[in-house]
């Protein structure tokens, strides 16, 4: 997915800052890495690039598509469609089990069928992530590290073109990390999605495209 | 907050709907080609097979050897008579066991309910007074309706018309038949006439108060005793013989049943006849009612025509 | 649907208690008016299929509730006793099927229902065991009377003196059991049947004896007056009929004036039924007739404000249960609030999410409709037994 945003300015509610973005622009399949000090407004820009939030000036374009343009149930269909999302405490459902968390955009969303195709990667992802075994095991008596990898899968599910990750290896152990990173990385590369990833882990950023400081000088501006 | 209110709705009207349907029983009464009919006494039973033909089934149940006056039925018997299609009862207080035993009320039929006002009341009565209650009666109506053929014919029209009401679809069977046992009836009054002649003020004793029938329709000059033909009278009663004598000269006693010999000659001595009028309370050894009858005025022949 | 509704279960079930006393609340407060709907149904059927077999009853002026009842449920309570000459007003001219009912006394507290056998084919009923009465001091049980005394045929059962002290010099009377009846309905079966002289026997119109004759010894016989067999206060009465002493019982008095309390009269046609209430409709008549039916409608009739207040007070219980759900709801979504926003994020629409605590909720409601439909059955089912013996 092409990404464009334009001078886009975010007032928290609380007024605690504004965080500021200047123009950019990254081509589809981009690999971006978002770092910046806690609070630094990497989960916030996420949240403004999926449309969860909208900025209060400035535009996102998705493929040329103008996010603030488009009304409520538009966006939350674009996002269910078009992205993935890993979030930051991963936001699992506690009363299904690992395996149907993953499903969950599919029991959401009539637009997507759960056929052979999506159940044969679900397994894949699955045993990719190291937790296909505990597929049928509610995620409430997975440990951390085990929960955040449902969390990926369930991002990665539904072939986004625009994979959005907060934290994403923030739990795991350097095996565990390494593998949901080149999940992450092998997933976008197959589905042509761009990939933005908000992490404190600088072993990481080498295997980015770009590397973009959030927060670093002027609150909110971009180094 | 519209669904719910909804679906309380549908729950309630669900609550509303859970009420009844009225079914209405219907009675169904099955078809019996089997129609019996039990009497409680020989004549009854002769009259309801003359009408009823082969329409019905007539039973009477009494053993031959009892009279069915007196008798009381047992249990087994009871309950012939209460699965019958019809009892015919003969009224005049006759067969007192029927006010003591549990018959069905619908199927009853009193074959004197229309000539109750020809009914004769016994003079003789107990009463006894006892307890709480004070003083009360034992007695009753003369019951042996039959013995006059005006009234047995009344008897005769009770029974056609309970059996046309049962069994509508045979009512002019039933009518013809009847209309045979009226003439046959009628013409056994006719000989009990023509027996008695001009002669019934002739005085006549009878062995047992069971006359007072036959001695009303051809006004007999009877005196009557409570005597048996095998049971020889004692002293008493035949000092209460000679002294009713004096004033009542008969020359003959009718018995119900053939006086034991030395009986017969005692009275024969005394200047009475013995003559036997059987009242057919039970079927007679040979022969029916009608015969029997034919057979009485014959014997009442002897009585008044000599 | 289908695809939420997988969400749903899973969430039900992972919340067992949660669930279980919300399907419980629900349950309950349908079940309430539920039941009171069906017994009430149940018991308006009851009375009226009862008094529709029933189509005139005559009895002494008086209350016609009472009368009803009695002939009906073979209640004690009586507008009075009229005489058996009654009968025969309703029988002339053949217009009208009569069965008289006296019943006046008990046997271990169970009405002592003097009928005839016709009562027995009119109400269908129908012999479990052994035989109809057939002769004087026999009865016949009732299901439940042979249930709970533990008795059958060939047994005796004694009349209930209704004082202990009994002026009138009334024996009870040791009943010969002929047979028990099939269940039929709950009024006859909590009833002892008895033939008609049977019933004024344990009345004390009729009894039995020693007979007083000449021949009488045992100094019971006093003196004879005027033909009068007058005897002492210590003739033996026969408190029990059997095979040897039937033919010493007899009745006293005028039969006609024997007592009822009640006549069950069905007229051949509308024309007969028009003669029939004419012969007691006039305000000097010290009888009446009433329709069963009519007297049970104008029952319900006068009830209807009571069903209107329930009907009310239902009203006012489904707006409490209203407000409940509308405050367990809001609970829980505030307790779900996190997860429908996860979904949010997801990009799930505001109606998917709405849809998907509306399934929740109906399942709920669903489960709690059938869960109170099939208590309130089986209460009804039971209750109406229940209020068939009270009413029986």
């Amino acid at each position: 997915m092409k990404i464009a945003i334009n001078d886009l300015v975010y007032a928290y509610p609380k007024g605690e800052f504004t965080l500021r973005l200047p123009a950019m622009r990254w081509p589809r399949g981009s690999r971006i890495a978002l770092i910046g000090a806690s609070g630094s407004g990497k989960t916030t820009l996420l949240r403004l690039l999926s449309g969860i939030t909208l900025a209060g000036r400035g535009s996102v374009l998705l493929d040329d598509v103008d996010l603030t343009a488009l009304s409520d149930a538009k966006r939350r269909a674009l996002r269910i469609q078009s992205m993935g999302f890993v979030f930051q405490e991963f936001r699992l459902l506690e009363y299904l089990s690992a395996q149907e968390n993953i499903r969950l955009p599919y029991r959401l969303h009539g637009s997507l069928a759960w056929d052979d195709e999506a159940e044969k990667r679900r397994q894949g992802l699955m045993e990719r992530a190291g937790i296909n075994p505990l597929r049928l095991r509610k995620v409430g008596r997975l440990s951390t590290g085990e929960r955040q990898r449902v969390a990926v899968c369930r991002a990665l599910i539904a072939s986004p073109r625009l994979i959005l990750a907060d934290e994403p290896t923030a739990n795991l152990d350097r095996e565990n990390k390494r593998r949901v990173q080149s999940l992450l990385f092998a997933e976008s590369q197959r589905c042509g999605a761009s990939l933005i990833v908000a992490t404190h882990d600088r072993e990481l950023l080498d295997a980015f495209d770009s590397v973009i400081h959030i927060g670093d000088e002027s609150k909110g501006g971009i180094a | 907050m519209k669904r719910l209110t909804h679906s309380l709705f549908i729950a309630l009207f669900i609550a509303a709907m859970v009420t009844f349907t009225a079914c209405e029983r219907r009675q169904s009464h099955a078809a019996d080609t089997g129609f019996s009919v039990y009497v409680v006494n020989y004549p009854l039973y002769y009259f309801a097979t003359r009408i009823g033909g082969d329409q019905v089934s007539v039973f009477f149940p009494a053993p031959g050897e009892v009279d069915p006056a007196e008798w009381i039925p047992e249990d087994r018997i009871i309950q012939r008579y209460q699965a019958a299609d019809l009892i015919i009862l003969n009224g005049a207080d006759y067969a007192g066991w029927i006010k003591l035993v549990t018959l069905p009320e619908s199927a009853l039929v009193d074959a004197s309910a229309n000539i109750q006002d020809r009914l004769i009341e016994e003079n003789e009565l107990i009463h006894h007074s006892h307890g709480p209650h004070g003083e009360h009666t034992h007695g009753g109506t003369a019951f042996t309706v039959w013995l006059d053929p005006t009234l047995a014919l009344e008897q005769a029209r009770s029974i056609k018309m309970a059996l046309s009401s049962a069994l509508p679809q045979y009512a002019e069977q039933f009518e013809q038949r009847f209309i045979q046992l009226m003439e046959d009836l009628l013409a056994l009054d006719s000989s009990i006439k023509a027996a008695v002649g001009n002669n019934a003020a002739r005085p006549v004793f009878v062995s047992h108060p069971v006359y007072q029938y036959l001695e009303a329709r051809y006004q007999l000059n009877a005196v009557s005793f409570h005597w048996e033909p095998d049971e020889m009278p004692t002293d008493a009663e035949w000092n209460e013989l000679a002294h009713v004598l004096e004033t009542h000269p008969a020359r003959w006693m009718i018995w119900e049943d053939e006086p034991l010999p030395e009986i017969a000659a005692r009275l024969q001595a005394a200047g009475v006849a013995s003559v036997v009028f059987n009242p057919t309370f039970q079927s007679p050894a040979a022969g029916d009612f009608l015969s029997a009858m034919q057979a009485n005025a014959e014997a009442l022949k002897l009585v008044y025509q000599d | 649907m289908n695809r939420l509704l997988p969400l749903v279960c899973a969430y039900l079930s992972h919340h067992p208690i949660k669930s279980s006393v919300l399907l419980g609340c629900l349950t309950l407060t349908l079940y309430l008016p539920f039941t009171l709907y069906g017994l009430g149904a149940r018991m308006q059927s009851a009375l009226t299929e009862r008094a529709s077999q029933t189509p005139l009853l005559i009895g002494m002026r008086g209350s016609q509730l009472d009368l009803v009842l009695h002939g009906l449920y073979h209640r004690p309570e009586t507008p009075g006793r009229l005489p058996q000459a009654v009968l025969e007003t309703v029988r002339q001219g053949g217009i009208a099927k009569a069965i008289p009912l006296f019943n006046a006394h008990s046997a271990k507290g169970y009405p002592v229902v003097a009928s005839s056998l016709d009562y027995f084919a009119w109400r269908q009923l129908s012999l479990a065991e052994g035989s109809l009465p057939m002769r004087l001091g026999d009865c016949v049980l009732g299901a439940r009377v042979a249930r709970e005394l533990g008795l059958g045929p060939g047994d005796r059962l004694l009349t209930d003196t209704r004082e202990f002290f009994d002026l009138a010099g009334r024996y009870p009377l040791k009943m010969r059991i002929t047979g028990i009846l099939a269940p039929s309905n709950p009024a006859d079966d909590a009833a002892v049947l008895v033939d008609l002289r049977t019933g004024w026997l344990i009345e004390g119109i009729g009894h039995g004896h020693d007979l007083l004759d000449d021949n009488t010894e045992d100094g019971t016989l006093l003196e004879i007056r005027n033909g009068t067999y007058v005897g002492s206060p210590a003739v033996r009465e026969f408190t029990e009929v059997t095979a040897d002493n039937l033919s010493r019982f007899h009745f006293h008095g005028d039969p006609a004036l024997f007592p009822l309390t009640a006549i069950i009269a069905w007229p051949g046609d509308e024309r007969a039924e028009t003669l029939l209430l004419g012969r007691f409709i006039a305000d000097d008549s010290p009888y009446m007739a009433v329709r069963p039916l009519d007297v049970v409608r104008d029952l319900f009739e006068r009830l209807l404000p009571i069903k209107r207040l329930l009907g009310i007070q239902n009203a006012f219980l489904a707006v409490v249960v209203f407000s409940l759900m509308t405050l367990v709801v809001s609970l829980s979504l505030r307790l779900r609030r996190d997860e429908f926003q996860t979904m949010q994020y997801m990009g799930c629409s505001r109606g998917t999410i709405t849809l998907l605590w509306l399934s929740e909720l109906s399942l709920l409601l669903l489960g709690a409709l059938l869960l109170a439909i099939a208590a309130a059955a089986v209460t009804v089912w039971f209750g109406s037994e229940w209020l068939r013996l009270m009413i029986g």
